[in-house]
This record gives C-alpha cells, structure tokens and sequence, in this order.
C-alpha cells in the first residue's frame, strides 16, 4: 500500500510538470528600461544596447535616446562575436528594425552557437520570421520542436499556412510589409540602406526611421542625417521630427538659415539650442544639456 | 465489375478478419502518412520503412501483406518489427492498407504498394550531421548509418577534435577502408585513412589557391582530384535562397596518395575561368570537372553557370591530355551544372542542375538530372526530384539506385532519400531514409549532408585519429610541376 501511494503521490506533480505548457522568455522591456543605471564611467555596451532596443521597442528610441550616456552606433547594434548575449540583442535589434532577414540569421547562429540545443528565445524569433517570409513548413517544425520540449506555442501556430491571419497580425504584418520588392546582398552598403528600403517599403514602419536616424546621429554622420530628412521628412515615414532628430535639425541650421523650421521644429527646441550655442565655451556646467543631441556631439568632439 | 466487386469484398473481409480488424467498409482516398512511402520502390534489404498515420485522432491500424506473408499493426505510429519486415520484403512487393476505426468500425483507406526491388543497397551510408548555417557552427560530425536497420555510428565528431570543423568526405569506390576527409579551424589538414593507415596532410603549397577542398578518389586509390578554391559567401536581404556561396577563384588539382604531390593541367588552372567539382569515370581514365567563365564576384553571382566537362588522365604517367570535352554545355541550356557523379557502370552521368552558382543546396531549384553518356540522352528525373534543392548525391554499386540530400519536407534541414534507376535510367519514386521513428526527420535540428554510400563501416579508431589530428604535424604535400 505504501509503494502504491508513493508512486501515485510521485507520478501525479510529474505529470502535471510535463503536461503545463511553459512560455517562451519574452523581455519586459518596461523593466530593462526602469533597471538600466547609466553609468558615471564605463558604458557596457551590452546593457546599453538592451536598453536602446527597450526604447524602440516602447516607441522612445528617437525621442529619449540621449536622455541616456550613448557610446556610438555600437550601442544600437554591438559587434557579433558568436556570444549568446550579443547574438540575441543583434537579433532582437535587427527584429526591431525590420531587417526580418537579418533577424533569421543571428538567431539561427546564436542558436548553432548555443551549448544547448537551442535557445528558446532564438527558436521563437526563427518561427517569428519564418512565418513572416512565409516558410511555413520550416516554421512548423521549430513549433514542434518546442513543443516537444514543452513550451507554449498557442500564440504563433493559428498563422501557420495562413497568409492573411499573418498580414493581419500586428507584430508580423507590419515586418512582413517591411521586406523589400527588390533582393540584394544584406548588409552590402551599409545597414543604413537597408533600413532605407523598409522605410520605402513600409513608411509607416516608424521603427525604421528611428533607427536610420539615430545611426546617423551617433556616428555624427550630419550629412547622411540631412540626405534622410531630405528624403523622407513630410512624408508617412517621418511625419514630424522626434525629439534627438528636431535638436540635430537646429544644428543643421548653422549650414542652411531657418532650416529648423523648414523641418518643423518647435521654437522652444530651437530657442534652447541657442541658449546652449552661448553657454558653450564659457566655462560654465553644461550639464542641463546632458539629455540633448548637442551634448553628444560636444563630448564626441571632447572626449 | 460490378461481379468483381463483391468478390473483392469477401476477399478484403477475409483478410480483415486474418487481421484481427474487422473492416467494415472502405474509403475512397489514400492515407494521410508520413513519410510518403506510397508507391515507393525500395532496395531488399533495406530497414522497415515505419511511417505515422497522420490523417486525424480516429484509432488506426496497418496490414502489410506480401505473398503469404501478412502483418498487422496498431497506429499511429507503425513500429514494423525487422524480423517481420525481412519476410515481407523477402516474399516481394508489399501491399500496405491503412484503416481507422470511427463510430461505423474499421474502414479501409485505399491500398498502396511498396515496391520491393531485388537490386540491393550498399549496406551503409555516410554523412555529416551539421546546422544548415551560415557562419557559425558547434556540435557537428560524420556518422554512418546501416541501412538494414537503424543503427548509426559516429566516424568522428568534433566532441573528439576540439570543436573544430570538418567536411568533404569521400571514399574510394565505397571502401569504407580508403575515406578522408578535412578538418578545419583547429587541427586543421586533411586526413586520409588508407588500408589501416592514418595520415595527416598539409596542403597548401605555394603554387595552389588553397588548401584542397572538394574532393574525389581515383578508382584505382592512387590519386584524389580536389578543387581549390577561395570560397565565400553572403547573404540575401529577401530571397528565399537565403544566402549564396561562391567562389572567387578556383581551380582542380590532383593529389598523389603514395609521393604526397599534387599536380594539375593548364586546362584545369585557367586563370579566366572558375575550375571545381572534380569527379572521374569509373574507368580512371577521364577526369570530369565544372568550369564557367570567371565574372566579377559577387557582383556577378547570377551569371555563374557552370558546364560539366573532362579532361583525358593517365592514371599510370600520373598526367593529363591536351584536350577538354564537354559533356553538358551551360551556353546551350542557360542553366547551370554542379556536383558530376558517374555512376560505377560507367553508363550515366548524374549532376545538379539549378539557375546559377555552385552551392546547389542553397538553392530551391536544384534539381537532379542525368545524362546517358552511351548516346547522351537527356534524364530529368522529374520523379525522384521535390519542390526545394535536391542535391549531394551518391551511387550504389550495383548503378541502380541513387541516394541523395533533399530539403524538400522543410526548405531548410536536408534529409536522405533514396530511388531506384532502372536500366533504361527511369527513376521510381524515391522514399525517405527509414527511421525508427519517423518524427525524428521533424524534430532533428540537423541536416544530412554528403551522403556516400559504402560497403561496410568505417573501421578506424576515433581516439587515434583525435590523437593524430592534435599531435602530428602532418606531412606537407608538395606541388610537382609539369
């Protein structure tokens, strides 16, 4: 009797264990970027780029970018060097930015490179964009893996074999709208023209933008910023200018006059630049610009 | 007809109570199953072809008859025991009847046959297990799988050599005793296991491009043709290929087992053109190769279409004609060729055929063709060809079957089939490499590449060769000139 029980008592919870249906990590970006410290000193580029994805990620990236100590275009995208961690932000960052190609391919080499058999996260964002580029054989196959292995895939199976349900949903119908007409070689003249082609492809896919300005912003590649207002201010993709693109707009000024109001920037913005440009150079503290584009800049060119 | 009918009937229902399934009527359809073993024609002695009911929740059961053999068993997942299976195959082609139970009892989906040939398979395939990846790559190995059952062997994995990368098996004439192989990363070299004899090789020399890639053994054992080539590769932005490799230069080289020389023929060295792929006539006699112009890469990576030539070897000078042969003319078909294999009776010439490049497992159009090379006729091989790349293929001894790696269940992780070739060069249907369970195929996150057939197990000891790989320095191959 007392065997009988044991194993009754033993097997039940075993069997609820492997009968619940566990979900696969998602990142609560409200929490990474409640959590993220700016450092006084040393950027971990890592944490700042799980940060700035966090920002894209909740619709702030253009507009609170330099609320935070920002280190360059590494911070948006760090190097890749076959580590779990840099791996899984490139692909959550290349998701975020619609490059859903580019997205694929860190997954699956983080995934390759991973000393499990796969990550769970990486299996997601191969079934997230395998569905979006409609290879649905391939995507049903990584459900069955992790289903196997027990993990919720209730979210992403009803889109398999279903173009319309996935054109409708709202995270893989706009990626889907994000990839280009045209094939190229990914990555082959910079990231930059590869965002280009999602904001022509899918203006209003203002994730893309973002990212293609602030590139620009924090590379101090004014030119290339100006070619993209040029471009695209006015139209779908870029309809008024976020806070960090309005402040390097009032900068652009000193080339071309009243350009800032050609691009709309409120004259509260443009006034507090001016007031910045007489504080410059005086000796006095800086710091009530340190949320500011301007500031960047000026430690960029006084490190 | 309508006489045969009811006869047909009491015969069904004679079986269906031989079964112990009662079959109370039939449907008008063919199962749902996987794998697709409808039709299939299928060497003798090769392992139960189990497969899964996947048409639906109703209980299923199968009947396998030939002759007066007959087995019966309970789905979904049909386990066909081997002894029983040996029988069956034994008595010839087997009849396969899938029936499911609804609230009306058991009824019978339409039959299909497994053809049963008596050609036989080579008893073993090898192949490397590795991630269908870009850059990146971890756990990966050779392995051989007996084909009479279910039981696969590591060769070597990289578990035994630091991680490293290995690839471009190939054996001589399916010897499991003449295989080598490269590693790369670290150890890297080429390994040659001869007749009982491990050696190490260093093979770039300061004449050659690289060191040896794509290999392939001269029948008589004494010399390996192997391209040389800078490869690379890139990504696409949208295309369903995913990514394209490519080779900015490349030329085909032929190493000397015992001297440790390689020597080529300005014909196979062409600085204005793109040389790869070696392969020989079972002969030994000729040596095929594929070769296009050379455009300016990667820019022109969709004009790269290869023809299939060769080039006359004499096997006992160790030294090469003056005059090159085509054998499949890219200008005449607009297409591309890739990956000659002749089969060991000389009589056929079996290659990938695709738009462009020479990676033709990237790329979903590739597909098997064949060419007579007794009268050039033309093969397409429409029935043993699927709608994603078909390609890494291989023949049995006996020149009647073909075995190959084919992504066509998930346009992306590649696994073995297998068809026949008759004697007029028909392919039948081909079927999926059996699996003791057959879901394996889905929930393996590996591909099945260049698989080789051979005679028997690969023999040699994987510590030794582990040992060799970290501590020899290898033997370095030198370059003899003409």
């Amino acid at each position: 009797m007392t065997s009988w029980f044991f194993r009754v008592s033993v097997f039940i919870p075993l069997l609820l264990i492997s009968c619940t249906e566990k979900p696969v990590p998602v990142q609560d970006w409200d929490r990474v970027i409640a959590s993220y410290v700016d450092p006084e000193t040393e950027v971990n580029v890592l944490d700042l780029a799980e940060l700035n994805l966090a920002l894209a990620e909740t619709g702030r990236l253009a507009t609170d970018l330099f609320h935070y100590t920002q280190v360059g275009s590494l911070g948006i995208l760090p190097d890749w060097n076959r580590d779990e961690r840099p791996g899984k932000i490139s692909s959550d960052v290349y998701y975020s930015m619609g490059l859903v190609a580019c997205a694929q391919r860190m997954a699956f080499e983080t995934n390759v490179a991973a000393e499990a058999d796969y990550l769970p996260e990486m299996m997601l964002r191969l079934i997230q964009t395998n569905l979006i580029n409609g290879s649905y054989p391939v995507a049903e196959k990584y459900i069955r893996v992790l289903e196997k292995d027990g993990y919720d895939c209730s979210r992403y199976k009803p889109f398999l074999y279903n173009d319309a349900a996935v054109d409708r949903d709202p995270e893989l119908g706009p990626r889907r709208r994000c990839i280009p007409a045209r094939d190229h070689i990914a990555l082959e003249n910079g990231i930059d023209e590869d965002l280009k082609e999602i904001i022509r492809a899918n203006p209003s896919y203002h994730k893309a933008i973002e990212y293609l300005g602030v590139i620009y912003l924090l590379d101090t590649e004014m030119d290339k910023f100006r070619e993209m207002l040029d471009e695209f201010y006015g139209t779908e993709a870029l309809p008024t200018l976020p806070e960090s693109f309005a402040e390097a707009a009032c900068m652009l000024s000193e080339l071309e006059r009243g350009y800032w109001k050609k691009v709309g920037v409120d004259p509260a913005v443009y006034k507090r630049y001016t007031e910045y440009k007489k504080r410059l150079g005086t000796g006095l503290s800086m710091d009530k610009y340190r949320d500011t584009f301007w500031y960047y800049i000026m430690r960029v060119n006084n490190p | 007809m309508r006489r045969i009918f009811p006869i047909l009937s009491a015969l069904l229902l004679l079986a269906g109570c031989q079964s112990g399934i009662r079959i109370a009527g039939e449907l008008d359809s063919l199962p749902e199953i996987f794998p697709d073993y409808a039709g299939v024609t299928v060497p003798n002695n090769i392992a139960p072809l189990n497969f899964r009911y996947t048409g639906g929740e109703h209980p299923s059961a199968l009947i396998l008859t030939a002759g007066d053999q007959e087995l019966t068993l309970r789905g979904p997942l049909f386990d066909i025991p081997q002894k029983q299976w040996q029988a069956l195959t034994a008595a010839g082609d087997i009849t396969a009847r899938v029936c499911i139970k609804d609230a009306g009892g058991w009824k019978s989906h339409k039959p299909f046959t497994i053809h049963v040939s008596p050609d036989p398979i080579d008893p073993y395939v090898a192949y490397r297990l590795i991630d269908p990846g870009y850059e990146t790559w971890n756990k990966l190995g050779l392995y051989q799988r007996c084909l009479e059952d279910f039981t696969q062997t590591p060769i070597i994995t990289n578990d035994d050599t630091d991680r490293n990368c290995m690839n471009c098996h190939s054996f001589c004439n399916r010897d499991p005793q003449k295989m080598m192989f490269h590693m790369r990363a670290s150890n890297g070299g080429t390994y040659t296991w001869n007749e009982g004899r491990i050696e190490k090789l260093n093979t770039k020399t300061p004449q050659t491009l690289s060191a040896l890639v794509y290999p392939r053994w001269h029948p008589s054992g004494d010399y390996i043709a192997f391209s040389v080539n800078d490869i690379s590769q890139f990504f696409h932005s949208t295309h369903p290929n995913r990514i394209e490799v490519y080779d900015s230069v490349s030329d085909v080289v032929v190493y000397d087992v015992e001297k440790h020389q390689i020597a080529t023929s300005p014909l196979l060295t062409d600085t204005t053109r793109l040389e790869t792929m070696p392969a020989w006539t079972p002969d030994g006699k000729a040596l095929l190769f594929c070769t296009t112009w050379q455009p300016e890469m990667p820019q022109g990576y969709q004009d790269v279409r290869y023809s299939i030539c060769s080039i006359p070897f004499d096997p006992d000078s160790f030294s090469f004609g003056d005059r090159v042969d085509t054998l499949y003319s890219a200008a005449r078909s607009g297409l591309n060729a890739t990956f000659p294999r002749v089969s060991p009776d000389g009589r056929f010439l079996l290659f990938g055929e695709s738009q462009y490049g020479c990676f033709g497992i990237w790329h979903k159009e590739t597909e098997l063709r064949m060419i007579d090379l007794r009268n050039g006729t033309f093969h397409r091989l429409d029935a043993a060809n699927g709608p994603d790349a078909d390609s890494y293929h291989c023949w049995s001894s006996n020149s009647r079957w073909i075995i190959w790696a084919s992504r066509r269940l998930d346009g992306l992780y590649s696994r073995l089939f297998i068809a026949h070739i008759d004697a007029d060069g028909n392919a039948s249907k081909p079927f999926l490499l059996p699996q003791k369970d057959p879901d394996h195929n889905t929930l393996l996150l590996k591909s099945y590449n260049v698989p080789e057939l051979i005679t028997g197990p690969v023999t040699f000891d994987r510590k030794e060769m582990a040992r060799i790989a970290r501590t020899d320095p290898g033997i370095d191959v030198s370059f003899r000139r003409p």
